[in-house]
């Protein structure tokens, strides 16, 4: 019980400063930041509210998803960024 | 006879758990599609991107983020309280949980109309003057792409979650393991995943 509220304290507070950062001007860095803010508000969800910490039996279905997410990702933008540099 | 191929409930349940996470990750796939498309596109009209952004109601937004966190913390608190016995609790928090998914759905909906009252609904008198006019155009088609994605899943999320506050009512699941509390809560949870990097994509990122 006390770790879904200090969870859910955390993702207030992270969205807090998400929307704070509507009003600061961070340039060709504001998505990244915006995105990192969202990625640890995923990793207190993932394995707090959705026991992914306590999932030692299937974890690896969860590390697998994530690995291939990733590389199918890699590989899509490695192929759009070939397709910038043959001029489209 | 044991007329299932689990020894028990918990092993049953386990189960289930290991399934629903592989039907998340199928979902996922097909949303990592929608976000890699809208990445290239931002890439290639950024300034268009920027310029559809700022259409977006960063206070509905917040305020929707804070409804979906808040009704996650719900569902997590209502599996916990059914687990230790406290029936109650986790009817009334479950109620709860579909009130807030109902109050996000509500706001969708107005945000939606002020869009279309904008005319930003591609495909139905789209009206957008500028030089960046396709880029926005597409900015707007993947929003509703993305986010419509997005609420057709809450939709079927509070449907789920409709039937399985009535077996909490009934106290229908075993306390030691209510599968259908921890699934119906794995899904809503997978919702608000979805939601949270939404958020700052289509209404925070290309204002700042």
């Amino acid at each position: 019980m006390k770790i879904y509220l200090i969870s859910y304290l955390a993702l207030i507070i992270l969205l807090g400063l998400t929307v704070l950062m509507a009003n600061l001007h961070f340039g060709k860095w504001a998505l990244t930041i915006c995105l990192v803010i969202a990625a640890l508000k995923a990793f207190i969800i993932v394995m707090f509210f959705m026991h992914a910490a306590k999932a030692r039996n299937y974890s690896f279905v969860i590390a697998g998803l994530l690995l291939f997410l990733l590389a199918v990702s890699l590989l899509a933008l490695s192929d759009f960024r070939m397709r910038i540099g043959n001029g489209g | 006879m044991n007329p299932t191929n689990f020894e028990n409930n918990l092993e049953e349940a386990q189960t289930d758990r290991i399934g629903m996470w592989v039907f998340l990750a199928t979902e996922l796939c097909f949303l990592a599609a929608l976000f890699l498309a809208f990445f290239i596109y931002r890439h290639d009209a950024h300034k268009a991107f920027h310029l559809g952004s700022k259409h977006m109601n960063i206070f509905a937004g917040t305020i929707n983020t804070a409804i979906l966190l808040t009704s996650s913390f719900c569902i997590a608190v209502a599996d916990w309280a059914y687990k230790t016995k406290n029936f109650k609790l986790a009817f009334y928090l479950m109620i709860s949980t579909i009130t807030l998914g109902t109050s996000f759905l509500t706001i969708k909906i107005f945000e939606y109309a002020q869009h279309i009252h904008e005319h930003l609904l591609p495909g139905f008198n789209f009206q957008y003057t500028g030089l960046e006019e396709r880029g926005v155009k597409m900015f707007f088609v993947l929003y509703y792409l993305m986010t419509a994605f997005h609420a057709l899943h809450l939709i079927i999320g509070l449907g789920a979650l409709t039937f399985i506050t009535v077996k909490v009512y009934r106290r229908a699941y075993k306390t030691e393991a209510p599968r259908g509390i921890e699934l119906g809560a794995l899904y809503w949870h997978f919702v608000d995943l979805i939601w949270v990097f939404l958020f700052p994509l289509l209404y925070l990122a290309d204002r700042l």
